[in-house]
């Protein structure tokens, strides 16, 4: 898949300009991640303000912390998006806004297909909004609690009546099934 | 080692999560190291995910990318010369920075429109009473009984130049002309008003245009009077030629 070459070289330039410390990865990081990251914040904090605030504060902490990126542990969006969720939870436990006021329906996800800094995923949003959709309401639920919301296993488990043992086999399933409908 | 219970527990995604202790996480670590298998299972799992958010994602305002870029660069700057700095309090500082300028800007603004505003108001105002005053005297005018209206016509018939009406209290003295005629003179011209004393022409003042009732010099007695144009700031002498309009008492 030449989308998939295109976007490895991409992350291989980023990380190459981060170790040297080179402020122009920030500016690539920023051209092809804001937006995933941006559209999870936009789920995961009460207001878009927050999460213009929380985007900034995120980039000034990739960049601190630039140097001590390590490929081997993760990709760079793994990274990038746990710096991100860090600092928004941190943010929401500042302002002692209580992390679970917002509504976590699907109905409330707002697809947003996006053709410039993602197209080169090779994504078709609409299809991947039917995908999500296609799972069980439980495995939705997961993924959305704890990849968009940042929620912790034992929030989940008191969430949904769920034994904490279990919330990581089912994130496994869900994220399992997610995978299968990608392939297909 | 079974490398596919390992998988299938679920833990590689509890780490891409960032939801195990440290010493989870670097056990993790070690086991993508040691088992390609778990390593690439990892890498799926990533790419999975970052798709997920990709199909999520949204735009962050367009002026967001040249705060964070400008804020990175001063950062990289700063540290170079001063060592690091907190960037919360300086990006709140920016904010704040930012905030003040645009309060200092609209203030500046409102205040200066509310001035502009107050002072056309004040103009108005002035302007009004004036005219109030101008039109109490000119009704005073009128309604006294001791002022003759005298009517000046036009001398030549052929020219277009509207007639005129002095107003004259001959116990006063006090001259008023009303001059109808809106057609502008040369900038170095004016009217000159004469008024027929023993025959001989007296002078009663220049004017220019005006919609009210303009006060001349006083006369005491007089036969006639006539409008002549002048050099600006009126002759000695009439300029008989240059005559507009008369009217005998």
């Amino acid at each position: 898949m030449n989308s998939s070459t295109s976007i490895t070289s991409i992350e291989s330039t980023i990380v190459a300009l981060l170790r040297e410390n080179d402020s122009k990865a920030m500016d690539l990081i920023y051209e092809h991640y804001s937006a995933s990251i941006y559209g999870i914040l936009c789920k995961m904090l009460p207001d878009e303000e927050m999460a213009q605030d929380v985007l900034q504060r995120s980039f000034i902490k990739v960049w601190k912390n630039a140097t001590t990126y390590d490929a081997s542990k993760g990709k760079l969006f793994t990274w990038l998006l746990n710096i991100a969720r860090n600092t928004g939870l941190d943010q929401l436990k500042s302002k002692e806004i209580k992390h679970g006021t917002q509504n976590v329906t699907a109905d409330k996800i707002v697809y947003i297909q996006d053709s410039q800094s993602h197209s080169k995923q090779n994504i078709d949003a609409i299809g991947i909004k039917t995908l999500l959709h296609k799972l069980s309401d439980e495995h939705r639920q997961l993924i959305e609690l704890m990849y968009f919301q940042g929620y912790t296993q034992a929030e989940i488990s008191a969430y949904i009546p769920l034994p904490l043992g279990t919330v990581k086999t089912k994130l496994r399933n869900a994220i399992s099934q997610l995978r299968i409908l990608f392939a297909n | 080692m079974d490398i596919n219970a390992y998988i299938n527990s679920g833990v590689l995604e509890l780490y891409l999560l960032n939801q195990l202790t440290e010493q989870e996480g670097i056990e993790v670590e070690e086991m993508c190291k040691k088992y390609p298998e778990i390593l690439a299972e990892r890498i799926a799992i990533e790419e999975a995910l970052e798709s997920l958010a990709g199909s999520e994602q949204k735009r962050p305002p367009a002026f967001l990318k040249d705060v964070i870029l400008n804020e990175i660069n001063n950062h990289s700057r700063v540290s170079d010369v001063t060592g690091p700095r907190s960037m919360t309090s300086s990006s709140s500082t920016f904010y704040w920075a930012v905030a003040a300028s645009v309060i200092g800007v609209i203030t500046t603004l409102a205040t200066f429109f509310f001035y502009s505003q107050t002072k056309d108001l004040k103009n108005q105002l002035s302007l009004l009473e004036q005219q109030t005053e101008i039109s109490k005297n000119e009704l005073a005018v009128f309604k006294n009984p001791d002022f003759k209206q005298i009517n000046l016509a036009k001398v030549d018939s052929t020219k277009e130049i509207q007639t005129a009406n002095i107003y004259w209290n001959k116990t006063s003295s006090e001259v008023f002309i009303s001059w109808n005629n809106k057609d502008p003179l040369p900038s170095d011209k004016q009217y000159q008003l004469w008024a027929i004393v023993d025959g001989k022409p007296v002078d009663a003042g220049v004017f220019d245009i005006s919609d009210s009732l303009q006060q001349m010099k006083r006369i005491a007695n007089a036969t006639a009077f006539a409008v002549t144009i002048e050099q600006k700031g009126g002759s000695a002498t009439p300029t008989l030629s240059s005559m507009v309009v008369m009217g005998a008492i």
